[in-house]
């Protein structure tokens, strides 16, 4: 009975790793919060940040299914919007964050509405796609608003709420966290409803979801929308972080670098983009490899991750825990 | 129940339906029959609203659905399946009847479906966690009439559901029928092998070119020299 025993070590194995999984991106979120690097505090602030957005672009590719190339423009759009709402208009920064998130929503619903009309998805990469170089050209273009091609300097720090200061380092790092765990908690919470699961049920088979009574352009709007807002809201805190902003942050390049680590970590899987982006993002940096090696070496992991594990990291290990599982599920005995 | 009025549809300048008239009882376990191309898939297409008809209304429940989307049809209670069996092949039986009870467990549900423990019911349990993509034809087929049923539908319509099954699945899949027909769902049936039909439903009706030729018991239809010259040839 040696491989029951072995099967359900593995299972129980495999109940825990989650419990491993979440005490260790606790870990990680805890380190740069009490060391004293400033170095580290500001990559834990950047890595925070991608986080977000890799999280909230899951939301429409990974479970809705839906070829989204407008993220980083959602997340430059945000940016500019915020650092124009404060420096131009005398605005608070914290009633910047849900005021451009607003406007994101009502941008994406008008660009996902006609869009997302179609089964398929070319016509929403397209138009997304579109939308995104029509943003950036206006980024570099409106000189008067934006500053243009240069980019414009951010001299304004978040003001204190609540009696904590969000200005130094540190506090920026909160914020970048906070919005992290608010796109993981949004994630979570779909991931496990009925909503979330109509979206899988899109993603899988559009025609074969609305014969089972699921409203297939709502849902794929919602999470477009939903996710798009996110990004913009990742965006409010790039600003005052980077103390300046260019039009490059709207580019395509910048969507596709996030689809590659989601795709490197796991597309439709919870801890995919988190994975992702340390894999994509945090180790280049750790390696101190330069921009251009960096985009060479991330490109032949992407290609190696869609030839050997299409489910990304993230989706194998789950792959695998859930065999265990079954396995373990199943009682000692042979087979399996 | 249901109410086909007069309804065609042309393709440019084939008529694929020509004013087809019928009307289908609550509770009635009833055939769709006839040859290769004679407009049983696109009756379904209509009235299912893959798309509208060319001419003609649909009344289902006393309420017209002509060119209503799919979706709607089904939180009205009307759904049906496809040619072979669509199912989502990555997903687990598990997964794919939680998205099937999307409307039943939605606020404000119309009704519950009418087998409340499909999983159970159809004798799909130990299939409970494979990937539907995985699994035998004949379970594939009764998974898509089970999610069917999750949806809480009143009215199935199943396209060839028998199509390609040995005599073992066929066997089965007749009796699945016969259990959701009990339970109370209107059930009507495309299928091109006469003898599944015949031992099942209580009323058949005969397309050929788009017309319907015929509308009776198995063993009126069966004796009838128009279905027999649409089968066999002039």
């Amino acid at each position: 009975m040696t491989a029951g025993k072995h099967a359900a070590l593995l299972g129980r194995a495999a109940r825990w790793l989650p419990v491993f999984g979440w005490l260790l991106l606790a870990a990680l979120i805890a380190m740069p919060a009490f060391g004293s690097s400033r170095y580290l505090i500001y990559l834990g602030t950047l890595l925070a940040l991608q986080a977000a957005l890799a999280t909230s672009l899951n939301l429409v590719m990974g479970y809705a299914g839906q070829f989204a190339m407008s993220h980083a423009a959602f997340y430059g759009f945000g940016a500019y919007l915020s650092a124009i709402l404060v420096s131009s208009f005398g605005l608070n920064f914290w009633v910047s964050i849900p005021l451009a998130m607003a406007i994101a929503a009502v941008v994406a619903t008008a660009i996902g509405y006609p869009a997302l009309r179609y089964t398929g998805g070319v016509q929403l990469a397209l138009v997304t796609f579109a939308f995104g170089e029509l943003a950036r050209l206006t980024a570099a273009n409106w000189h008067s608003v934006t500053g243009g091609p240069m980019g414009m300097r951010v001299l304004y720090a978040p003001a204190p709420l609540l009696g904590i200061d969000f200005g130094s380092g540190r506090g920026l790092y909160a914020i970048a966290v906070a919005m992290f765990l608010i796109s993981l908690a949004l994630v979570f919470f779909v991931q496990r409803s009925r909503f979330g699961r109509a979206l899988v049920a899109v993603r899988e088979d559009e025609v074969l979801a609305s014969f089972l009574g699921i409203d297939v352009m709502r849902h794929k709007l919602i999470a477009y929308v939903a996710s798009s807002a996110l990004a913009a809201m990742a965006g409010t805190a790039y600003a005052p972080i980077m103390s300046f902003i260019s039009p490059d942050l709207l580019s395509a390049q910048e969507s596709i670098s996030l689809i590659g680590a989601l795709i490197v970590g796991g597309i439709g899987t919870l801890a995919g983009p988190i994975v992702g982006t340390l894999v994509f993002f945090g180790v280049p940096e750790l390696l101190r490899a330069a921009r251009l090696y960096r985009l060479v070496a991330l490109g032949v992991v992407v290609v190696l991750v869609v030839l050997f594990m299409p489910q990304g990291v993230a989706g194998l290990a789950r792959q695998r825990l859930d065999r265990w599982r079954r396995a373990a599920a199943l009682g000692p005995g042979p087979g399996r | 129940m249901l109410r086909i009025e007069s309804v065609t549809q042309r393709f440019g300048g084939l008529a694929a339906l020509s004013d087809v008239t019928l009307e289908i009882a609550r509770g009635e376990l009833s055939g769709l029959i006839g040859p290769n191309g004679a407009g049983k898939t696109t009756l379904f297409n209509v009235v299912s609203g893959f798309f509208a008809p060319t001419a003609g209304r649909v009344v289902f429940d006393d309420r017209d659905i002509t060119g209503v989307a799919p979706h709607e049809l089904a939180a009205r209670g009307l759904v049906r399946t496809f040619q072979g069996a669509r199912v989502f092949p990555k997903l687990t039986i598990r997964e794919s009847l939680r998205i099937a009870s999307h409307l039943p467990q939605g606020r404000g549900a119309r009704r519950q479906p009418v087998i409340a423990d499909v999983l159970h019911e159809f004798g799909l349990e130990r299939y409970v966690d494979e990937p539907a993509g995985s699994l035998p034809s004949g379970v594939m087929r009764e998974l898509g009439i089970a999610m069917a049923i999750a949806t809480g539908a009143t009215m199935l319509l199943l396209d060839e559901p028998a199509a390609g099954l040995s005599a073992a699945e066929v066997a089965n899949l007749q009796r699945v029928i016969r259990r959701v027909h009990d339970a109370g769902v209107t059930v009507w049936v495309i299928e091109h092998n006469l003898h599944f039909l015949m031992g099942l439903v209580q009323r058949a009706i005969v397309l050929d070119a788009g017309a319907m030729i015929a509308d009776g018991s198995p063993a009126e239809i069966t004796r009838d020299p128009a279905v027999v010259a649409a089968y066999l040839g002039s």
